[in-house]
């Protein structure tokens, strides 16, 4: 019963640093935009991942031979930063993360349940770990797979932004920062505590930093976007889309496509705006601290929208794709609003 | 752009003219602020001679109303027409706002 207890002790030693740091984390960000339920299964994806890891691991230094060391300090973190870094560009990819906030919280998430698994394994492999070694584990390794998951996610949801930025070289800056972290701390020549001192030491004001870049990006983008798409939905209702570069690409299309399907090219771009207008007017009520409760009429919206994409095809949406949809963040604000 | 704020009964009559921008939207924020800071807990936007609301103008409108809303205040647009009011409805603000056809029936509707 004392060991179940004492095991219980270390464990909680060993993890509640990286969870009241997320919490932390979720708690700063002003826009509440990853759902808690994402933050949970980030969590647990971050816990499937340790448990790949174990078998991986186990297989790699067997496989390594006597270059065990070198396994350790490199083929380690190159594949756990990988395993971590693929879900939390996965989640870029597909409009689950917008901007930096949300990629870092949503990478933070991934490395704490990492490390639960982990401390969890190496309870049992520890035997008669001092109160110290766990604390060191919480506070070090703990916070840098926490840390250099959120890098990954920050990073990939910075050059995602970009349009048609979203593909796989948006995930390998992160990617490698994180190695080289992780790397780092494996063969640091400091001290176990010296460095979990300077993980907690940096970590913090790294993440303020992010927060208030992304925070401002997010406001520059909702000014920006917002003006620009009303803007557009002015001209198109003025009938004066054919006078735009926009209206004048579409023109181009009808060489390639029929008039119904034009026809339903224009009516998806006319709904897109007005979606994107919608998903901007809901983060502006959020912002000011008003609920945006589900509306049916944005669902109604968003049933046309399938049902022209169907209409459209795949062609037809490839050829629409510098007009409609072009950059994840596009996808993002799409799946703020529900859509999947 | 231009604000003008009047009292009127028991609530103040914000009249704003023109565009609100991102130079025009602080300076609305800024008079609506002064009202509610000498204790007013009713406000009127009257919007009718507005040509143009832009998101900063949209934020600044919502950051009052919420105040006003947090104080148990009243907030309410009047005259809200045209392309503002259609700026409003696409992007989902109306259902936020006590929205009036002129500023009478929203004083009317004070209570």
């Amino acid at each position: 019963m004392t060991s179940w207890t004492g095991a219980g002790t270390d464990l909680a030693i060993s993890v509640v640093p990286v969870f009241v740091f997320l919490v932390l984390l979720v708690f700063l960000d002003s826009y509440k935009l990853i759902p808690m339920r994402q933050t949970l299964r980030s969590i647990a994806v971050g816990c499937g991942v340790a448990v790949l890891c174990v078998g991986v691991h186990a297989l790699g230094f067997r496989l390594s031979g006597g270059a065990r060391r070198y396994y350790g300090g490199l083929g380690i973190p190159l594949i756990e930063e990988s395993l971590k870094g693929a879900y939390v560009f996965w989640m870029t990819r597909t409009g689950r993360v917008g901007f930096m906030v949300d990629g870092a919280i949503a990478g933070f998430a991934l490395g704490a349940g990492f490390s639960l698994i982990e401390n969890i394994y190496y309870l049992r492999i520890i035997e008669g770990g001092t109160l110290l070694v766990w604390l060191l584990r919480g506070c070090g390794t703990a916070m840098m797979h926490g840390g250099t998951t959120a890098i990954v996610g920050i990073l990939a949801a910075h050059f995602a932004s970009r349009r048609g930025g979203a593909g796989a070289p948006a995930l390998i800056p992160g990617l490698a920062v994180a190695v080289v972290i992780h790397s780092v701390y494996n063969f640091s020549p400091l001290s176990p505590p010296y460095s979990a001192a300077l993980i907690l030491a940096l970590l913090p004001g790294v993440m303020a930093l992010v927060f208030r870049s992304s925070e401002r990006s997010l406001e520059e983008w909702l000014r920006e976007g917002f003006d620009a798409d009303i803007e557009m939905l002015d001209t198109i209702a003025k009938g004066g889309l054919a006078e735009t570069h926009a209206g004048r690409y579409l023109e181009s299309l009808r060489r390639s496509f029929t008039p119904e399907v034009v026809a339903d090219m224009f009516c998806l771009i006319q709904l897109s705006l007005e979606l994107a207008v919608r998903a901007k007017g809901d983060l502006l009520r959020r912002e000011a601290g008003f609920e945006s409760p589900p509306d049916p009429e944005v669902k109604r919206k968003i049933d046309e929208m399938e049902y022209l994409r169907r209409n459209i095809g795949r062609a037809g949406l490839l050829a629409l794709e510098p007009l409609v949809a072009g950059s994840a963040r596009d996808i993002w604000q799409l799946r703020l609003l529900g859509y999947q | 752009m231009k604000v003008e704020g009047t009292k009127k009964d028991n609530a103040v009559v914000v009249t704003v003219t023109g565009r609100m921008d991102a130079v025009a939207a602080p300076q609305f924020e800024r008079a609506c602020a002064a009202w509610l800071d000498q204790g007013e807990r009713s406000l009127i936007v009257d919007m009718s001679g507005l040509e143009y609301c832009s998101s900063m103008g949209l934020r600044s409108i919502l950051i009052i109303a919420k105040r006003l809303q947090a104080s148990g205040g009243r907030f309410a647009l009047a005259g809200l027409g045209g392309p503002v009011r259609e700026v409003f409805r696409i992007a989902g603000l109306l259902p936020v706002f006590s929205v009036f056809e002129t500023v009478e029936a929203a004083l009317g509707n004070a209570g």
